[in-house]
Order: C-alpha cells, then sequence, then structure tokens
C-alpha cells in the first residue's frame, strides 16, 4: 500500500479550528437571519407587529433578512466548508492561517455591522447589495483576502488535478469579486450615502447582471463545490462522472453569466437583452440538471446508508429541491409566464425553494456530515436529526404551494380588466385575497426555523465539552501526484 | 380445497387508498396489471373526477379567487379547458408511469410496466377524488385540501414504491425522492404552460 503513495515529511495538522467557527457563526446567522423572515411573514399577516417602530418595518427588516441569511449564514457555510475542502483535496495545511482568520472576523464584523446599518435605513437601495460603499470597500478587501487564502492552498497542493469542488469554489470567488466590485461603484456624498455610478436603465442592467450572477455563483456555483466534496464523501463512493462534472461547470459558467436581463422582461431596456436573457435562461437548464443527474447518480450507489444517515437524507432531498429550482427559473423567464409571474410571491416561493430546499438543506447536510466528524463524537441525538428532517421538508413544502397559491391570485387579479379597460381589482381586495396564503408561510417558516433551532441545540450539545480532532493530510496516491507527471515526461 | 382468490388493481380499491394503502399494493403486485388494463380501466375514470367537477362549479359559480366577483368563463371555454385538464392530467399519468419505469434499472427495481403504471394510479387517487371539490371552485379552498392530498400522495409513494419494486426501503427511498423531484418539477411546468395559455388568450380574460 505504502507504494502506490508518495513518500513525504510528517506534514502539520490542518487548520480546522477556523472551519468550525465559520460553522458556529453559519448555524448563529442561520437562527437570526430565519427569524427575521418568520417575523417577516407574520407581519404580512398581522401588520401591527412593526409595533410602528422603524427598526421593525418591513422595507429594513426584509433586507437584515436577506443579507443575514444569504452572506451571513450561506457566505460562513460557503467560506468555512471551502477551507475544509481544499486542504483535504489538496492534500495541504491552508495557506496562510493568520490571513483565513482576517477572513472570517471580516465577514463576522461586515455581516453585523450591515445589519445594524440596515436595520438603521442605512441603503444604498440595491437589492441583495445594499451596503453602502465603506461597507462595500471592506467586503472587497475581506472577499481578496479569501481569494489569497484558497488559490495560495491550490498553488501549493500535493496533487496534481485539482478537483472538482475547487473548481467551483474558484468560480464563486472570482465572479462574485467582479460582479461585487463592479455593482457597487459607486460616488460616495457623504460616509453613509453614494449613488450608483451607473444610471437609469443601464443600472439596471449592471444590478441584475449583479443580481442574478449572486444566485448564480454564490447561491448554485459555490453550494454545488459543497455538493461535490460533502455527498460523494458521505455516500462513500466517488462521483458517478467526474467528466460529467467538469462538462457541466464549463456550460454553466458560460452559460448563467448572461441570464440577468430575465428580471427585466418589459423594462426599458432593449428587447433583444430580455430575449437573450430568456434564451439563456433556457439553455441554463442543461448544465443545472447535468449536475442533479451527476449528484442523484452518485447517490443511487449509496441506499443501504440511508435508513439512518440524516446527513444523507438532506443531501438527496436538497436536489430534488435544486431540481426544482433549476427548472422553474427558466420557465419563470419565458416571458409569456414572467408577465403573470413578475413581482408575485410566486418569485418568492421560487427563491425559498432554491434558498430553504436546495442551499440551506445541502447546507444542513454538510453540518450533520462535520460536526461529529469535527468533534470526534456523535452527534447528541441523532432523534432530533431526523425531527429537523421532517421539519425541514414539510415547511419547504408548504412555503413553495403557499406562495404558488399566492402568486398565481396576484398574477390573475392584476391583471384582470373591468368592462371600461380598467384595473378590476384594488390593492385591498387583492391583499384581502392572498391573506390565507400569507398565514400559511407563516406556517411554513415556523416549521423551517424550529427545525433550524433544533439543530442549533444539537450541535452546541454535540461540541460541549468536546475539543477538535487534529487530522492530517493523508498521503498522496502516485497517480494523482506532482511526480508522476513528470517522471511520465522524463 | 378453497381457492384463493387472487385481489384484483381495481376501481373498487379507489378509497382505499386514504385508509388501507397496503391493500392497494398488495392488489398491485398480485394481480400484475397490464398498463392498458391500468390506463382503461382506472385512470381513464379517475381521471375524470376533476374535469367534470372542474367544468360544473365553473359553470354554476364561477372560479373564485379570494375577489368579491369570480371568474366567469363563457360555456364553450369551460368545456375546452376541461378538455385540455383532462388531457394533461392523462398525459401527465403516462409520462410519470414512464419515468418510474426508466428509473427502475437505476433502483433495482424488480416489477412490471403495469406495476409502475397501477402505483402511480394508485399515488394519484387522493388528489383525482380531491378534485370534486372542484365542484365550489374557490381557489383557497382547494389549495387547503389539495395540499393534505398532495402530501398523502407523496407518503403513498414512499411507503408504496418499495412494496411495488421489491427493492427494499433505502433504495425505495432514493427512488421516491427522485419521483418526488419530477413531480414538483411536472408541476412547475404544468403551472408555466398554464400561464403560458392565460396570456395567449387561451383561459380568463388577462389585459397582457
Amino acid at each position: 500500500m505504502n507504494a502506490a503513495v508518495t513518500s513525504a515529511a510528517a506534514p502539520s495538522a490542518f487548520e480546522d479550528r477556523i472551519v468550525v467557527a465559520f460553522i458556529r457563526a453559519a448555524v448563529l446567522w442561520a437562527v437570526f437571519g430565519m427569524t427575521a423572515g418568520v417575523w417577516l411573514a407574520a407581519e404580512m399577516v398581522w401588520p401591527i407587529l412593526n409595533l410602528d417602530l422603524p427598526w421593525l418595518s418591513f422595507g429594513r427588516l426584509r433586507t437584515v433578512h436577506t443579507n443575514t441569511v444569504i452572506f451571513g449564514f450561506g457566505g460562513s457555510a460557503l467560506i468555512g466548508t471551502s477551507f475544509y475542502t481544499v486542504q483535504r483535496t489538496c492534500h495541504v495545511r491552508l495557506f496562510a492561517p493568520k490571513l483565513a482568520w482576517f477572513v472570517y472576523w471580516g465577514w463576522q464584523i461586515g455581516i453585523a455591522l450591515g445589519a445594524l446599518t440596515l436595520f438603521m435605513g442605512i441603503t444604498s437601495g440595491k437589492e441583495y447589495a445594499e451596503l453602502e460603499w465603506p461597507l462595500d470597500i471592506a467586503v472587497a478587501v475581506v472577499w481578496v483576502c479569501y481569494a489569497v487564502v484558497f488559490f495560495g492552498t491550490v498553488a501549493v497542493r500535493r496533487t496534481r488535478p485539482i478537483y472538482v469542488s475547487n473548481w467551483f469554489y474558484g468560480a464563486l470567488i472570482i465572479v462574485v469579486a467582479m460582479l461585487h466590485v463592479v455593482n457597487s461603484l459607486a460616488l460616495p456624498v457623504a460616509l453613509t450615502k453614494s449613488y450608483p455610478l451607473f444610471a437609469g436603465a443601464q443600472d439596471a442592467v449592471v444590478e441584475w447582471w449583479y443580481g442574478h450572477n449572486a444566485v448564480g455563483f454564490f447561491l448554485t456555483g459555490g453550494f454545488l463545490g459543497m455538493m461535490y466534496y460533502f455527498l460523494p464523501k458521505q455516500a462513500g463512493r466517488p462521483i458517478w462522472s467526474y467528466r460529467l462534472s467538469i462538462i457541466a461547470f464549463w456550460a454553466f459558467v458560460f452559460t448563467y453569466i448572461w441570464a440577468g436581463p430575465h428580471h427585466l422582461h418589459y423594462q426599458a431596456v432593449p428587447e433583444w437583452v430580455q430575449t437573450l436573457g430568456m434564451v439563456m435562461s433556457l439553455i441554463l437548464l442543461a448544465p443545472s440538471w447535468a449536475t442533479m443527474v451527476n449528484g442523484v447518480m452518485t447517490l443511487s450507489g449509496a441506499w443501504q446508508k440511508l435508513r439512518d444517515d440524516v446527513a444523507l437524507k438532506f443531501l438527496v432531498v436538497s436536489l430534488a429541491f435544486y431540481g426544482l429550482a433549476t427548472f422553474e427559473g427558466p420557465m419563470m423567464a419565458i416571458r409569456d409566464v414572467n408577465i403573470v409571474s413578475h413581482f408575485t410571491e410566486w418569485t418568492v416561493g421560487h427563491v425559498h425553494s432554491g434558498a430553504l430546499g436546495w442551499n440551506a438543506l445541502v447546507t444542513f447536510g454538510t453540518l450533520y456530515f462535520l460536526v461529529p466528524r469535527l468533534m470526534g463524537r456523535g452527534l447528541h441525538s441523532p432523534r432530533a436529526a431526523q425531527v429537523h428532517f421532517v421539519l425541514a421538508v414539510a415547511g419547504v413544502m408548504l412555503y413553495i404551494v403557499a406562495m404558488w397559491g399566492a402568486g398565481v391570485t396576484q398574477g390573475l387579479l392584476w391583471l384582470s380588466l373591468d368592462e371600461a379597460g380598467e384595473v378590476k381589482h384594488s390593492f385591498v381586495e387583492v391583499m384581502d385575497a392572498v391573506a390565507p396564503y400569507y398565514f400559511l408561510r407563516l406556517l411554513a417558516g415556523v416549521l423551517f426555523l424550529s427545525g433550524t433551532v433544533l439543530m442549533a441545540w444539537n450541535f452546541f450539545m454535540t461540541a460541549s465539552g468536546a475539543t477538535l480532532v487534529p487530522a492530517t493530510p493523508a498521503p498522496v496516491p502516485t497517480a494523482l501526484a506532482f511526480q508522476a507527471e513528470e517522471s511520465r515526461r522524463g | 380445497m378453497s381457492e384463493t382468490r387472487t385481489a384484483q388493481f381495481s376501481l373498487a380499491l379507489a378509497p382505499a387508498v386514504f385508509f388501507a394503502p397496503r391493500k392497494v399494493f398488495s392488489a398491485i403486485s398480485e394481480s400484475r396489471p397490464s398498463p392498458a388494463r391500468v390506463f382503461f380501466g382506472y385512470a381513464l375514470w379517475v381521471g375524470l373526477v376533476p374535469p367534470i367537477c372542474a367544468g360544473f362549479g365553473s359553470m354554476l359559480f364561477g372560479w373564485r379567487l379570494g375577489a368579491e366577483e369570480p371568474v366567469i368563463l363563457s360555456p364553450n371555454m369551460i368545456a375546452a379547458v376541461c378538455a385540455a385538464y383532462y388531457l394533461a392530467l392523462l398525459a401527465g399519468f403516462v409520462l410519470a408511469a414512464r419515468i418510474v419505469l426508466w428509473m427502475r434499472p437505476t433502483y433495482a427495481g424488480e416489477s412490471t410496466p403495469g406495476e409502475c403504471f397501477a402505483l402511480i394510479a394508485a399515488v394519484g387517487t387522493p388528489m383525482m377524488l380531491c378534485g370534486a371539490l372542484h365542484l365550489y371552485p374557490s381557489f383557497v379552498l382547494n389549495v387547503a385540501f389539495f395540499t393534505p392530498a398532495f402530501l398523502w400522495s407523496v407518503y403513498l409513494l414512499y411507503t408504496g414504491l418499495p412494496l411495488v419494486l421489491k427493492n427494499g426501503a433505502e433504495r425505495g427511498m432514493l427512488m421516491a425522492t427522485s419521483t418526488v423531484g419530477f413531480f414538483l418539477v411536472a408541476l412547475a411546468g404544468f403551472l408555466a404552460l398554464v400561464v403560458i395559455l392565460w396570456t395567449r388568450g387561451f383561459g380568463p380574460p388577462l389585459g397582457v
């Protein structure tokens, strides 16, 4: 067996303390951000719950919710798991660990200050990019440091190939840096106020080039990186088709970047731009589903582990919702569908089938894989984890159904005209019509949040009193080592 | 010697999906019906419930979306929409059964094509019977009852699939999840198709 691996001096242990720190932060942001989401859902049912406080007004709390769940929960989970994955797939300790800790603190302080400023009503007004210019600059600096740590680790790797997860994480880092910098270009007029460099329709195109690719490279690409490492690990089998994963990666990267204009159907942008966005969104289905098929087929051989393995269950179901979200998106990008679905709760349901069904479930599965391994002990309560699974899946399903109902109702009523050709239904009438669905959505949110709180408690109990298990890089198989390539050439 | 009577998968078993689902699945396994028998003897009839009820409901009450005035369609439009609804349900049924058949070797399923058709027919029955609620086409009322009916169908799929395909609880769970994924996608696709028809003038009059 030793002959099959390269000889090397005893490597130093992986830097896993930072992974634990990011997991802790991700779980805390999940509880905070989802609580904000449930509060917002409750405000839609009982508007009095804003308590007449500006900080709790829907407009402010909504941005706090989106920023803390996407960047706090999702971002911390992505950075933490990328640090875990890149060390193991490159067989080296993390490059520049001190800089990695700067990334950790920079990211957490950035998200916390971001939430605080949004609560205070300080916003640039650009969706999913609401932070004002000082925080934008700080985030850019932290992100560049993240790139140095990640790509530095890849650069000093001991394996010749770069595993597919790292391609996805790498694309996340590069593209998000590009999107964030370009979309945040602004002229500051005060410490807390700036105006975008772009104006009118140009600003809208740049905003949705950013917005949709944030979905693409942050919420899809980054999490696919997570899936491609943790799913085969947990299933105990290699990826079904490694070749397909690479083809799907390049097709995904090429196609996604064009799809943004589907957010601007029937707006004051050239029609050909809208059509291009629509067509590229439809083409995007192919690489998205290639990845889903790869994941499902990888799992199909790991059936014997499903009886008790809650991590694998989360991963299986997350793929089903990934399939739904990546199919529904292109459908909604079709202009004839978009005219009814746009601005309705259908869009909100679509976003949550992706964010809860795909992003959150794949993260939960990954965390249920990681925490027991990092802590060197079994989960405190496997039963609670099973209950979490049921609560999470029921919550997502109910959410989607409620928002389909609300969205179709809104779309039809808003577009109904009376005999004189005027809008037939008043705003209040439409709000009354969707009230039952808003209550269902609140119920769905409560179910999902309860599961997340249960998971947080379970992890806390698992980790309390335990110490991090040190892990060292495994020997590199000869076929994958740099020396193999050199000796072949020699 | 008394002759053992084999339970047949037939229309008479339809109500049993609510209170004795295992009896339905045993009947499928024992009688091994052909796809044609399931289609013509079961799906064709159960699938009639939603469009017929929707037709009568739309004519008598109009579709109630929560606003004061219901959406009233012309009798011709109602007939056309109901016919399209029926065809879509049958096409959806055949497609879902074909998908299960297609996935069967991957998940080591051991069943005849007819058993796969019968499984999908049984799984879809709660929603088809729930279609009786279209007699009073209030959208909220229908969503309120279709949601638990859908969940019951999902339960039937997870319990019935490993029994009918005889591939064990774990493989069955994976295959059932893939099938639920297909159902969700089909539902989203159906919704998109319906909206395209609306915006093209087939259905309620919209200002588009």
